[in-house]
């Protein structure tokens, strides 16, 4: 380094053959990191080991399986699986075969049990990279045939992004013979240019920069061998690599699906040469989203964490590793409890109820308890956590119930049901704050006693309606699919865990006559029609709704969910009802209006009827 | 940017360590300069013309003075009073360009960071509504004006050849790696530096594990502790209760040490690995047994400072001729005796020198209040004798007790935003108040915590001062202790990163 270490003058053969050799080692060893730099197609494709085939059906529901394998091969992974709910329960058998450098053959008889489409699909393996994007795995596919008739012969390249479709029609009782030839992806230099990430100058500078660094760091080992220390030589060359090594690959994806959210975009440059204040903040936010290696150290930071503490911590969560039970951070979550903000709110639920008045509307408000009020002995005893700060917020929150109540609205809080109702089965998720299908339909009982005072004809589902289901996976969101519990991954940032001890097993209910339900999903609303309801309903709240509408569009003839909580517009100004939603309320001309929301966004509702 | 920021340890740091090592010798002076304003005008463009502002004042004023010096030139001019009266003046032109040197280089201090505490004040004092100034404070701008200060004297004292190339002396005001946060490095003890240094391997080796040291000083101990006293001082007094006013004393005692003197390693390893060899700036402050100890222990180069340029020309103004101060300290000598007046005059001296250190740290009553704290404790440590040395373990404890006891109140003062609100947490501290407990201790305290606490209790003392040293260590030694440092790297690494992650919870895309 420095003065001291300047390299050779002549090049020494024996030192080239060595620096070529290590150069050689140092990219086997740096896989990895070239994976990180942008070679991931190329680097796991490599270490690739399937292919995947899909057939999807998608005619109209059958009920069972709407064709099966006559013959196949022996897939060493297979499922088959119900879809989504906007898929209407449509049947999807996934087979994944071993993948290796040869052209493999397959073939599969398909007999076909029902009318209708199915959808084949071909795609590679999938993985995702480190900001929850999928790398462009690859396998090369040719020879594809159905009943003998040459769909293509060339060979093609499928990703799990980007497979090879096809559509066939199948009629009942029908046969297909479907054959076709596969194998790990070759590289090429075409590949290189066009597909990858990383630039292919880069990997040869990148090589060239290795090899150089080699090369001098021999010469200067072979000049000052009795002066330096090895190991001092080695935290240099380890700690000097280490902090280039973020700016090599600065990812521009534009999400990060681990974290829920867009990354920074990089600042333009006449916005940097602006000369203001802080300048490099916005550039830093960037780099702060995109380094090299970003979400590796970010885990590596929260394998410690959470082996360390017994409660895992971060500013808006707590996780009881002793347990399993993961709840909001009932401090940061803090609340105004001074008079003029839970008047605001009173004010706002009554300037709704006016409106509701006026077009003969009749509303009900559901309050969803927060999970760390129903289970506050659970957080109490574990936590420690007995809050005056807490108690506080309870009671002004209590107030504002009382105060709206006051005025004849019905208010529906289900908190001594649904504490009842925990001691029977698990009324929220242990990962998340969304109550489970049990508490969703605890809350729905509650609310229908509330309605039945003014509707008495509208029929109330009972729990011999539905087919239960078990699963340790968490199905609460817009989608319907079941997921890992996005709480405790996103906040904890723990991939560790995928099947931590304290999982738990939770009963989901199907109602029996579901394919009488029809069902529009628009982008923030969800429109169900049921023939043997009551009423036309319109449901306006939050997130806890997803697992309601299992059981209350049965009651009703027409509802109409809006979902509020969603990122169309500002957190703060998605609750404005009134404004945002006022003419679809009156257009759709609802009997019930029921406006549902969670404890935690009760303080939300202070912009309920705002307009500006 | 902050040094624990991934923009200067994975962007800024390998890049100008790349350029540096590349460049020839005479280019890397120019390198860190241009690296330094890049440094400082990543966060406030605007300021960097302050900041080049002040090299020239002080290029020019140090060229004149020494001019002046040299010549012995004497300024002079005639007043006059009246019709027969006239009042001959005259005063050395070096000392007249030198106070006005450092008057144009306070006044930029005074405007950008004590204006409005002026203001606020004379506002409060006599009714008045003189606005505010809408103006944010340079970074670095108390670290540089007195490196700038230090400069112009040291010429003025014909300890230094004034900088002809002001290109250097502009290195010396803005190196980056001492900019932000210090060490005030004065410019005698690095002059000869700026002109003639090497960088060897052996430097660049200490640099980098200093840096290390610093980092996770700062990343691992500063900020975990950090956290917690943030939590309890954010809390409102009346939340708070003794044991909880104790913590938060304790880890925000830690905190501030780990904070300053990390940043004082990474400044340290980082003059290393360009070539300079900076001073100390911290030496185990809290196994001090004093006040008088912790001062000579604790932000060294800010405390020598005020020795050099503050507290020694205030005692040796009774010594000059024939001046106002002089003729009043012989009068008090013959009066009270020399012991008392010595004594007086110290006092003086200190009251002035620790009302300034306490400004200097920030522009309100809580710093002053404990500057003069500060003051109070040495004089009467002075006074009584009560720094000497104790010889029995039971005495050193005792002093140690009674160091460590001044410290920790007088960084509560130090921490807390206003008067009112550090005397009710002193009140608290010591049960004359109890508030209402809002939160259970585990809030604010876990595992993590417990251990960071543990760790900066044992790493402020020296137990492993001597880690980094290699001479006449063996290999195994030097291995084991890097392998140390490159966990602690990747911890704080990971840790630093770990400060991006950002979970966005309501809803999926």
């Amino acid at each position: 380094m420095g003065e001291h270490l300047k390299p050779n003058q002549t090049m020494n053969k024996k030192r080239i053959l060595f620096s070529i050799f290590l150069t050689f080692l140092v990219n086997v060893l740096a896989i990895p990191l070239w994976t990180k730099c942008g070679y991931s197609s190329f680097v796991q494709t490599l270490f690739n080991k399937e292919a995947r085939l899909e057939f999807v059906y998608t005619g109209a529901v059958t009920g069972d399986e709407p064709f099966h394998f006559q013959s196949t091969p022996k897939p060493f992974y297979s499922s088959w699986y119900y879809g989504r709910e906007d898929d209407a329960h449509r049947a999807c058998a996934d087979l994944c075969y071993k993948a290796g450098g040869k052209w493999q053959k397959l073939s599969f008889l398909l007999n076909a049990r029902h009318d209708g489409e199915v959808k084949m699909l071909i795609k590679g393996s999938s993985t995702q990279d480190e900001y929850g994007n999928n790398y462009p795995i690859l396998t090369d596919w040719r020879n594809i045939k159905i009943n003998g008739e040459v769909i293509s012969n060339t060979s093609g390249t499928v990703s799990n992004e980007k497979p090879f479709c096809k559509r066939i029609h199948i009629k009942r009782g029908e046969y297909l013979r479907i054959e076709a030839e596969f194998r790990k992806h070759r590289f090429t230099i075409h590949d290189f240019i066009f597909l990858e990430r990383g630039s292919l100058w880069f990997l040869i500078t990148g090589n060239l920069l290795i090899f150089f660094l080699i090369y001098r760091l021999l010469s200067c080992l072979a000049e000052r061998r009795e002066r330096l220390r090895p190991s001092d030589t080695l935290l240099l060359v380890f700690f000097f690599p280490c902090l280039f090594l973020p700016m090599i690959n600065i990812s521009d994806a534009v999400k990060s699906v681990r974290e829920n959210r867009v990354l920074a975009i990089k600042p333009k440059l006449e916005e940097i040469l602006k000369g203001d204040i802080n300048t490099g903040g916005g550039y830093e936010k960037w780099f702060n989203d995109h380094f090299c290696g970003r979400v590796a150290l970010t885990k590596l930071h929260d394998v410690f964490r959470n082996k360390i503490s017994e409660i895992v911590r971060t500013k808006r969560a707590l996780y009881f590793k002793e347990n399993g039970w993961e709840f909001f951070n009932p401090i940061v979550q803090g609340w105004d409890y001074r008079p003029h903000f839970m008047q605001s709110i009173v004010h706002n639920l009554v300037q709704l109820n006016q409106f509701c008045q006026q077009n003969r509307i009749k509303l009900y408000v559901l309050e969803v308890p927060r999970k760390e009020s129903v289970y506050k002995q659970l957080l109490s005893d574990k936590y420690g956590f007995d809050s005056k700060e807490f108690i506080k917020v309870s009671q002004a929150q209590e107030n504002i119930r009382k105060e709206v109540r006051k005025h004849h609205i019905p208010y529906v809080y289900p908190y001594e049901a649904l504490s009842s109702a925990a001691q029977q089965d698990f009324v929220f998720f242990k990962w998340k704050h969304h109550w489970t299908d049990w508490g969703a339909f605890v809350g729905f009982r509650e609310l229908m006693k509330e309605i039945s005072k003014d509707f008495p004809d509208i029929p109330v589902s009972s729990l011999d309606d539905y087919n239960k289901t078990q699963s340790w996976l968490i199905r609460d969101e817009y989608d319907r699919k079941y997921n890992l519990g996005w709480h405790l991954y996103q906040f904890f940032n723990n991939e560790g865990q995928d099947d931590p001890p304290n999982r738990a097993l939770y009963n989901y209910y199907n109602h029996k006559k579901g394919e009488n339900m029809v069902l529009k999903i628009g982008k923030f609303t969800k429109d169900f029609t049921y023939p043997e309801g009551k009423c036309k309903v319109i449901l306006i709240g939050t997130s806890h709704n997803e697992n309601f509408c299992q059981f209350l569009p049965y009651s009703a003839a027409q509802t109409k969910y809006i979902r509020l909580n969603m990122n169309q517009v500002g957190e703060v100004d998605q609750y404005k009802v009134l404004k945002l939603y006022g003419k679809d309320i009156l257009a759709f001309k609802p009997d019930i209006l029921i406006l549902s929301i969670s404890t935690e966004d009760l303080s939300r509702l202070r912009n309920l009827c705002s307009i500006k | 940017m902050l040094f624990s920021s991934t923009t200067f340890l994975f962007l800024f740091l390998p890049i100008v360590c790349a350029l540096h090592l590349l460049v020839r010798k005479e280019l890397k002076d120019y390198v860190l300069l241009l690296a330094s304003i890049f440094f400082y005008a990543w966060g406030e463009p605007r300021y960097v013309a302050v900041m080049l502002l002040t090299i020239i004042i002080n290029y020019v004023g140090a060229l004149w003075v020494a001019r002046f010096n040299s010549k012995k030139k004497v300024f002079g001019f005639t007043l006059l009073l009246g019709e027969h009266t006239k009042l001959n003046c005259s005063f050395p032109a070096a000392k007249l360009v030198l106070l006005l040197t450092i008057l144009g280089d306070l006044s930029f201090l005074f405007y950008f960071k004590y204006f409005n505490f002026f203001v606020e004040n004379i506002n409060a004092l006599f009714g008045g509504h003189i606005d505010f100034i809408k103006v944010i404070m340079p970074i670095g701008i108390s670290f540089y004006t007195f490196q700038a200060i230090s400069y112009v004297v040291d010429v003025y004292r014909e300890e230094v050849e004034p900088q002809k190339n002001i290109y250097k002396l502009a290195l010396y005001i803005t190196l980056f790696p001492q900019l932000v946060a210090g060490p005030i490095v004065k410019y005698h003890d690095v002059a000869d530096q700026i002109e003639h240094r090497t960088v060897d391997f052996e430097k660049v080796a200490y640099g980098v594990k200093r840096f290390i040291v610093g980092l996770a000083k700062k990343v691992l101990l500063a900020n975990t502790l950090g956290a917690v006293a943030d939590k309890v001082f954010t809390q409102p007094i009346d939340q708070l209760d003794c044991v909880t006013t104790w913590l938060g004393a304790i880890c925000y005692t830690f905190q501030i040490y780990y904070d300053f003197s990390g940043y004082s390693d990474m400044a340290i390893g980082l003059g290393s690995i360009f070539g300079f060899k900076f001073l100390e700036n911290f030496n185990y402050p809290y196994i001090s047994r004093s006040i008088t100890e912790y001062w000579r222990r604790w932000h060294i180069s800010l405390g020598s400072w005020f020795r050099d340029y503050m507290f020694m020309p205030i005692m040796f103004l009774p010594l000059a001729r024939n001046t106002a101060i002089s003729r009043s300290y012989r009068w008090v000598m013959k009066k009270v005796g020399s012991k008392v007046a010595n004594a007086i005059m110290t006092f003086i001296a200190l009251l002035i020198v620790w009302f300034s250190t306490g400004f200097w740290h920030g522009a309100g009553w809580t710093f002053i209040v404990w500057g003069l704290y500060n003051g109070f404790f040495i004089f009467i440590e002075t006074l009584t004798g009560w720094n000497r040395d104790r010889k029995s373990i039971g005495g050193k404890a005792l002093q140690h007790f009674y160091a460590m006891l001044v410290i920790i109140l007088g960084l509560v003062i130090f921490r807390s935003d206003t008067m009112n609100y550090a005397w009710h947490y002193l009140l608290t501290m010591f049960g004359a108040e109890r508030g209402e407990t809002m939160y259970h201790l585990i809030y604010y305290v876990d595992r993590i915590e417990i251990i960071a606490l543990t760790v900066g209790i044992a790493c402020s003392a020296p137990l492993c001062s001597k880690m980094l040293e290699v001479e006449g260590r063996s290999q195994l030694r030097i291995a084991a202790v890097n392998l140390w440092l490159l966990a602690l790297f990747i911890l704080s690494a990971a840790s630093i990163a770990a400060s991006t992650y950002n979970p966005f919870i309501y809803f999926r895309f």
